[in-house]
C-alpha cells in the first residue's frame, strides 16, 4: 500500500489521491479511505492521518451535497498563493508586478514584510479579489488584535462580493465550526444566509447547525433556521435535502417528533431528487427515527440494548473522534460478552430486534470503515483448526438430535399408519369375510396413506415440527458454539461460516453443517457479534 | 505572536496554504497563533498528535503490564497500572480497568489455587486468560475447553466455577462469559456411524427409523395371524 499512496496529489487533487474518478460513489470513497487508514493509523501516523482525514471529509461533504468536483476546481488555481511557500523573508521591499496573479503574490510578500502597511493599503483599495479578503482577514489578527471578529468580518465582506468563491466558502465553514459560539451563531447564520446561495449555505454551516441543535434551546434553533430559510435562494433542492437528512439523524434524539416527521416528509416528497448516495442517508434517518420512537424504550431490558443505545447516540450526536472513541469502548464490552448478546437477541429475532440489529450493522460498518478497524489476520491453519474443532463439537449433538427426529417421524408416520390399518380391522374381527376385508382394507389404507395423508397432511406437520426442533437445538446447542467460534477465529462472519462449511464437507458432516449454517446465515445477532470483534484489543 | 519573527512565520505558513484544500489547517494555525480555543474540539493538529502519542505510550505500557503481570511485585504492578494515563483514551479504559481489577485481586490467586475444589487446569487457563489480550485469551479458552474429555472432569470444573462465583466474585465477574459457557457445556458420545440424512424431508422407506419398522412388523404379524385364524 505504501508504494501506491499518491501523496503528491494532496492537497490539490484528493480525487486522484483516493484513486477515484469524478462521479464516484460514497461507498467507493469510504472503501479507499478505510484502506489508507488501516495503514496510516492516527496513533502511529498522526500527520498522515490528518491529511487523509481532511481530504476525505472534504470529498465526503461535496459528495453528500452533490457538488461537482469539476465545478469546484475551476477557481482553485486563483487561490494558489503558494509561491509564498518559496519566499525567503528579506528586508528588501517587494517588487511591483503587472499581471493580477503575480500582483497577489506581491501582496503576500509585502504582507509578510510589513503587515500593518499592507493592511492599510489593501483595505483602502476600491476593488478587491477574494484573495485580498483572505489576506486582509489574516492581517486583521495582527494589526487589529483587540477586535477578534475582524477575521470573520473580512471573510463575510468577501463573500458578499464573491458569494460562490470556493476558498472563502471553505474558510468561513471552518471558521464557523471552530470559533463561533452557539450564543452568537444565530446572528452570524442569518447574516450569512443573506450573502450566499442556499446550495452553499447548508454545506458551509452544517457543523454549526449540528452544534446549535445540541446546545441551544430547540425553539431558538428552529426560529433561526426559519429566519435563514426566508432569505435563502435556491437553484437546486438537493443540498437542502442532504442538510435536512443529516440534521434529522441528530434531531431524532432531542427534537419534537412532529418537527422530525415534517422534515422527513419534506425529503420524501422530493423523491426524484434523491440519488443512491442520499437514499442510504434517508433510510438511516428513518431507521433512527423509528428506533428512537419505538425501540429505544426497551433499552433497560438488557445491558446490550443499553450499550447499543449509547453507541447509536454517540454516532449521531458527537463529533467524529469523540464518537469513534465512545463507540469503540462500548463495542469492546459487547464483544467480550457473547452470552449477553445471545440473551438480548434470539436466533430468530423479533421484528424490533431485527430493526435494531440492521441499524447497528449499518452504523458498525461505517465506523469500521472510518476507523480502519479490521479483523486481525488469523493463520489459515489456525482457522482450519478452529473450524474443525467446532464441527467436531457439532457432531457430538448429532445423536440426540437425530434420535429426536426419528421419534418424531415415528409419531407422524408410523403411528397414524398403524392406526389407519388396525382401526377398522379390530371391530370387524370374526366377520366371515374378514380375510378378504383385511387384504382389501390394508391395500386401500396404504393407498390413502401414501396418496393423501402423507403428502398433504403428515409430511407438512412433520416438516414443521422438525424445523421447530432444529431451531430449538440451534438456539440451545449450536448457537453458543458458533458465537464462541466467531469470538476465537477473528474473521468476518461470512468468511468464518464459509470455513465451517468447508470443514464440515471435509470431515463428512455436510448435511448437518448445511442445516446449521442455514440457521447461522439468518442469525442477525451472530453477524452483529462478528462485527464487534475487531473492537477487541 | 509577540515577536516579529513569529508573525512572519505565521504569515508565511498561512499564505503558503490553499484555503480550498487546507482551510482546516489554516484555521488550526490561526487558533494557535491567536491563542483561541477551538469550540468544536475537531481535529486540531496539536491535540491529535498529543493524543496519538498518549495512545501509543499507553498501549505500550498495557502490553508490558500484560507480559509482566505475574512477575512484578504487587506494589510495583499497582503503581504501573495507575501510571497509565487513559483520560483521553476511553477506548483503552476497559482493558486498563480489567488489569487494575486483576492486580488488586492478585493476592486472591494463590488462595484460589489452594482451594480444595479448584481444578488446576481451570486455574491456569483462567490465570492466563484474565491478563492476555482478548484474541490470545480466546485461544487459551478454546484449548482448555477442547481438553475436557470426561464427564467427571467437566463436573469438577463446573463445580469449581460455581464455587468461584461465591468465593471470588470479582474475579468471576471478569470472565463471566466464559464461566457461563463452562456451566452450559455438555459432553456427549461422538457418533461416527451417523449418516446425517434425517434432516431431509423426502420420504424414503430405507430411512424409516427402527420403531417404525417394529410397528410395521407387528402390524404385518397381526394381519397374518388374523388371516390364518379366519381361514380356519
Amino acid at each position: 500500500m505504501s508504494q501506491t499512496t499518491n501523496w503528491q496529489y494532496l492537497p490539490a487533487d484528493p480525487l486522484k489521491f483516493f484513486g477515484l474518478s469524478a462521479g464516484f460513489e460514497r461507498r467507493e470513497l469510504k472503501r479507499a479511505y478505510g484502506q489508507l487508514i488501516r495503514q496510516f493509523k492516527p496513533e502511529t501516523h498522526p500527520a498522515e492521518f490528518q491529511r487523509i482525514r481532511a481530504a476525505y471529509e472534504m470529498l465526503e461533504s461535496q459528495n453528500r451535497y452533490g457538488v461537482q468536483q469539476a465545478q469546484a476546481t475551476q477557481q482553485i488555481s486563483l487561490w494558489d498563493l503558494g509561491s509564498a511557500q518559496n519566499l525567503t523573508v528579506t528586508d528588501k521591499p517587494p517588487v511591483a508586478r503587472k499581471d493580477v496573479a503575480v500582483e497577489t503574490v506581491s501582496d503576500v510578500d509585502s504582507a509578510i514584510l510589513d503587515p500593518k502597511a499592507t493592511y492599510q493599503r489593501l483595505s483602502s483599495r476600491q476593488e478587491h479579489s477574494p484573495q485580498d479578503y483572505f489576506i486582509l482577514a489574516t492581517l486583521a489578527d495582527i494589526v487589529d488584535r483587540e477586535n477578534k471578529n475582524m477575521y470573520l468580518k473580512w471573510l463575510l465582506t468577501g463573500l458578499k462580493q464573491f458569494p460562490n468563491d470556493p476558498g472563502l466558502l471553505r474558510l468561513v465553514a471552518e471558521f464557523l465550526s471552530a470559533f463561533v459560539d452557539c450564543k452568537l451563531a444565530p446572528t452570524t447564520l442569518v447574516t450569512l444566509s443573506k450573502l450566499i446561495a442556499g446550495e452553499d449555505f447548508f454545506r458551509v454551516t452544517e457543523r454549526v447547525w449540528l452544534r446549535c441543535l445540541a446546545e441551544l434551546p430547540f425553539e431558538k434553533f428552529e426560529s433561526t433556521l426559519q429566519t435563514c430559510e426566508k432569505f435563502l435562494r435556491y437553484r437546486q433542492i438537493r443540498p437542502r435535502l442532504a442538510f435536512y437528512v443529516r440534521l434529522v439523524q441528530q434531531a431524532v434524539w432531542s427534537a419534537p417528533a412532529e418537527w422530525v416527521d415534517q422534515r422527513i416528509a419534506f425529503v420524501e416528497s422530493h423523491g426524484s431528487e434523491i440519488d443512491a448516495s442520499l437514499e442510504e442517508d434517508v433510510e438511516l434517518a428513518i431507521m433512527l427515527r423509528d428506533y428512537v420512537r419505538h425501540d429505544r424504550q426497551a433499552k433497560s431490558q438488557s445491558p446490550v440494548l443499553e450499550s447499543i443505545d449509547e453507541m447509536l447516540h454517540a454516532y449521531c450526536t458527537q463529533a467524529w473522534l469523540e464518537s469513534a472513541a465512545r463507540i469503540s469502548s462500548t463495542c469492546e464490552l459487547m464483544a467480550r460478552n457473547s452470552h449477553a448478546v445471545m440473551d438480548a437477541f434470539a436466533a430468530e429475532p423479533s421484528e424490533r430486534a431485527a430493526r435494531i440489529l440492521t441499524l447497528c450493522s449499518i452504523v458498525l460498518a461505517d465506523v469500521s470503515q472510518q476507523t480502519g478497524l479490521d479483523f486481525q489476520p488469523t493463520a489459515p491453519e489456525q482457522l482450519q483448526l478452529l473450524a474443525d474443532r467446532t464441527v467436531r463439537d457439532f457432531e457430538e449433538t448429532i445423536r440426540s438430535v437425530s434420535s429426536k427426529i426419528d421419534w418424531m417421524r415415528y409419531r407422524f408416520f408410523g403411528l397414524p399408519l398403524a392406526c389407519l390399518i388396525l382401526g377398522p380391522l379390530l371391530p370387524a374381527y370374526g366377520w366371515q369375510y374378514f380375510a378378504i376385508f383385511t387384504v382389501a382394507w390394508t391395500g386401500l389404507a396404504l393407498l390413502i396413506f401414501l396418496a393423501v395423508l402423507k403428502p398433504f397432511v403428515l409430511e407438512k406437520r412433520a416438516d414443521q415440527k422438525t424445523r421447530q426442533l432444529v431451531a430449538r437445538e440451534y438456539q440451545r446447542e449450536w448457537r453458543p458454539r458458533l458465537f464462541r467460534y466467531i469470538q476465537s477465529c477473528h474473521q468476518p462472519s461470512n468468511a468464518a461460516l464459509q470455513q465451517l462449511y468447508e470443514s464440515g464437507h471435509q470431515i463428512g458432516f455436510s448435511n448437518l453443517v448445511d442445516v446449521i449454517l442455514s440457521y447461522a446465515s439468518g442469525d442477525l445477532a451472530l453477524h452483529f457479534f462478528s462485527r464487534l470483534q475487531p473492537f477487541q484489543r | 505572536m509577540s515577536t516579529n519573527e513569529a508573525v512572519r512565520n505565521y504569515l508565511q505558513r498561512a499564505f503558503s496554504m490553499n484555503p480550498v484544500w487546507q482551510a482546516a489547517n489554516l484555521i488550526d494555525l490561526r487558533s494557535r497563533a491567536v491563542r483561541s480555543q477551538r469550540l468544536d474540539a475537531q481535529q486540531a493538529d496539536v491535540d491529535l498528535e498529543r493524543v496519538a502519542r498518549l495512545r501509543q505510550r499507553a498501549r505500550k505500557q498495557i502490553s508490558q503490564i500484560q507480559t509482566e503481570f505475574w512477575k512484578q511485585p504487587l506494589d510495583q504492578l499497582l503503581k504501573q497500572v495507575d501510571s497509565v494515563g487513559v483520560d483521553q483514551l476511553p477506548e483503552l479504559l476497559p482493558t486498563l480497568n480489567r488489569l487494575r481489577n486483576a492486580a488488586r485481586c492478585r493476592a486472591d490467586f494463590p488462595k484460589m489455587a489452594q482451594a480444595p475444589w479448584m481444578d488446576m487446569q481451570l486455574f491456569n487457563a483462567f490465570k492466563e486468560a484474565v491478563v492476555l489480550p482478548p484474541s490470545e485469551a480466546g485461544q487459551v479458552k478454546e484449548r482448555f475447553l477442547s481438553r475436557i474429555r470426561s464427564r467427571a472432569k467437566l463436573k469438577r470444573i463446573q463445580k469449581a466455577a460455581a464455587m468461584m462465583a461465591t468465593e471470588f466474585p470479582v474475579l468471576y465477574a471478569m470472565e463471566q462469559d466464559w464461566f457461563t459457557t463452562l456451566k452450559k457445556t455438555k459432553l456427549r458420545q461422538s457418533s461416527d456411524e451417523y449418516s446425517g440424512s434425517t434432516f431431509e424431508s423426502s420420504f424414503d422407506w430405507a430411512e424409516l427409523s427402527w420403531p417404525t419398522w417394529i410397528v410395521i412388523m407387528i402390524v404385518i404379524r397381526a394381519l397374518l395371524r388374523l388371516l390364518a385364524q379366519s381361514g380356519q
